[in-house]
């Protein structure tokens, strides 16, 4: 667990300034892009600014435990994505009544394609956290299955198993929503 | 009804729609004003802004001011100090103005959660929202809760008869999953209505005047849980079962009800991070191992004869089990089988098994005799190994905090001297509570660390020629917050 010594180690910049510059000056460099990812794991850009900001107080406190700097991002963008997976589980014990105003709609939306966010969002948040995560993390056109394996800290076997029965419940729970037709 | 190509390009637009969202502004101000001018805190978590206490303890001038308006007011206040943090949260409790243990604190050292005259700038410590503790610190970080607000919570086991083998051994501190931090022990009759002559195992959240009745003294309880719902769920039996006639109870505030078959006979139970109940039994009359969870009240059983020694919630599936055949089952909600992981020899001692947040495994395990170790697993970088500066025989793991700390400490039962706990952060050890010896423990979500421990010490081990050795000593309940720095660097 201990890093070799060859590794540039975050933690290892004893200088207090340095390892502030440091963060400060990674944190600018991915914020936009794990609030991208953020925004897509929880669908609601309020909360995953809020999850953001907390995934960076989270990785300046540990930050000494951060080997190396050329991992930055892989480490932090794993923080954000546990960060998301604590407010989806804390979010599945609130009772959502408006999904409307989670979604800021636009007006060119279709009515068909509201009502078909509006169930695709219900069911996606009946599903428990890591099957939400999954799932939309898997249309990310960006993100290839050994990516999502490396952001959820499982194999990619398991990424592939846990997608397919997650996905499985999230057609249950839509055929659910939508009811007889 | 939307096919699976519909659905496909549904999803496809709802990720597209939310990842095409910059950043705003106002997030770069906000990621910008993080404090970044103190060094961070590996071990603390944002329980009570815990790196602003450290940093605040480490400051000369706030220990003189506090020291300061102690003497003046006659009360432990401190005071807060000008500091570039704008939303300063300093404890009004501070026993000592040095960071050591104080096992001897003065009587005045006492401070409520309504203190009445306050200093305008101090803000309370509040260790437990919506409950009026009144408790006294120790050393930074470590306090000692004298009352919850409707009972004393420091007890003599001496008054009740109890031998240190039956009441201290079975306290219970359970925090439950909202929260509330519940105490389990032995009372005597006149404690609780409904009790027998010789008392009876009973139970309390901490703040409320209830006591509950369990059932009698000649009961045992194994794993016991607290739901989000505040319902407790608890493996009770009879002490003369061998583990082997429990039944699962549930307790949703107006009464117990059974919740296993008469054939069902209760193991081991876990909440996952869901709520969802899980638990292992042993099936007669076939005398097969099974494990399920709870569903509209029913069983669904979904491991079999995988011979489950623990359970604990795993967040990133419902529940992980150890087991005798040396690895780790992993069992989802909704029916996949999960993984197994083989322990590879590591094995499990002392039965004990816990998770982090992170989905990293740790436990104890003794390769060879008279060597312990601290074993973490994890999907990600696998096996580790860590030697701890002293000897882990006895110990058992207390919890993991949600910044990543093993809390640790020696089982009474299992060893004579009283080190208090240890906590290691993944690269350092540290001790706390130096000469007491704790009985129960459980973590808060925040990262606190509760228990129920006796000073001095204790000897559990039956001497040649009489009875268990017993150096009696009261029973008091303990909170360590996340940022109290420790009694000294084990390293």
């Amino acid at each position: 667990m201990r890093p070799s010594a060859s590794e540039v180690q975050a933690g290892g910049l004893t200088d207090d300034a340095s390892r502030s510059t440091a963060f400060r000056q990674l944190s600018e460099r991915h914020l936009d892009r794990s609030y991208r990812l953020a925004n897509v794991i929880l669908r609601d850009p309020s909360e995953a600014e809020d999850a953001v900001h907390d995934a960076f107080v989270t990785a300046w406190r540990k930050w000494d435990s951060l080997r190396d700097l050329a991992r930055f991002e892989a480490w932090f963008r794993r923080i954000v994505v546990n960060t998301c997976r604590d407010r989806l589980r804390r979010r599945a014990r609130v009772t959502v009544t408006d999904l409307a105003q989670h979604h800021s709609l636009s007006a060119a939306d279709h009515a068909s394609r509201v009502d078909e966010r509006v169930l695709l969002e219900g069911a996606l948040r009946s599903l428990k956290p890591d099957d939400q995560i999954l799932i939309v993390l898997r249309y990310d056109r960006d993100l290839r299955l050994d990516d999502i394996a490396g952001l959820l800290g499982i194999p990619t076997g398991t990424v592939k198993r846990r997608l397919h029965d997650a996905h499985g419940r999230l057609r249950r729970a839509l055929e659910r929503s939508e009811g007889p037709r | 009804m939307m096919n699976d190509h519909e659905l496909d390009l549904a999803l496809e637009r709802l990720v597209a729609e939310h990842k095409g969202i910059p950043a705003p502004r106002t997030l770069h101000e906000r990621v910008w004003a993080i404090p970044t001018s103190t060094p961070p805190i590996v071990r603390r978590s944002s329980w009570l802004g815990g790196s602003r206490f450290a940093t605040l303890f480490r400051a000369t001038g706030l220990l003189v001011g506090a020291v300061i308006i102690a003497l003046a007011g006659g009360l432990l206040f401190s005071a807060a100090q000008p500091s570039p943090v704008p939303d300063l949260v300093v404890p009004t409790a501070i026993a000592s103005a040095t960071p050591r243990v104080t096992v001897e604190p003065s009587p005045s050292a006492l401070a409520t959660s309504a203190p009445t005259d306050a200093p305008e700038n101090t803000v309370q410590t509040d260790l437990l929202p919506g409950v009026d503790l009144e408790y006294e610190e120790l050393s930074p970080g470590v306090f000692r809760v004298v009352s919850d607000g409707v009972r004393e919570l420091t007890w003599d086991p001496a008054d009740g008869g109890y031998g240190w083998g039956e009441g201290p051994a079975r306290l219970r501190t359970v925090v439950g999953r909202d929260g509330s931090v519940w105490q389990f022990k032995e009372v005597g009759a006149d404690e609780v209505a409904g009790c027998r002559d010789d008392g009876c195992l009973a139970f309390y959240r901490l703040g409320d005047p209830a006591i509950r009745h369990l059932g009698p003294r000649y009961f045992r309880w194994g794993d016991v849980e607290i739901g989000a719902d505040g319902v407790v769920w608890a493996v009770v039996g009879r002490l003369d079962d061998d583990g082997l006639g429990a039944e699962l109870r549930s307790f949703d505030g107006d009464g117990w009800t059974r919740q296993t078959a008469n054939r069902m006979k209760a193991v081991r139970l876990a909440l996952d991070a869901d709520g969802a109940v899980w638990l292992s039994w042993f099936k007669l009359p076939a005398a097969r191992t099974l494990v399920g969870h709870l569903v509209d009240g029913e069983w669904d059983v979904l491991g079999r004869d995988v011979e489950p020694e623990t359970l604990v919630a795993d967040p990133d599936y419902g529940v992980t089990v150890a087991n005798t055949d040396g690895g780790l089952h992993r069992l989802g909600a909704l029916g996949n089988a999960g993984d197994f992981v083989s322990l590879d020899g590591t094995a499990l001692a002392g039965l004990e098994l816990m998770v982090g947040d992170d989905g990293g495994y740790w436990w104890l395990s003794s390769p060879q005799p008279d060597t312990w170790q601290l074993v973490r697993y994890d999907d990600t970088d696998g096996w580790s190994t860590y030697d701890a500066p002293m000897d882990l025989r006895g110990y058992r793991i207390g919890g993991v905090s949600r910044g990543g700390e093993v809390w640790l400490y020696r089982d009474p039962l299992n060893g004579t001297r009283c080190e208090g706990v240890v906590a290691f952060d993944g690269s350092s050890w540290s001790r706390y509570m130096q000469g007491y010896c704790p009985f129960a423990m459980d973590l808060g979500q925040e990262g606190s660390v509760w228990l129920q421990a006796t000073l001095g010490e204790i000897d559990l081990h039956e001497p040649e020629d009489g009875p268990i050795a017993v150096e009696p000593g009261l029973i008091e309940t303990f909170v360590i917050a996340p940022w109290a720095p420790g009694d000294a660097s084990m390293e």
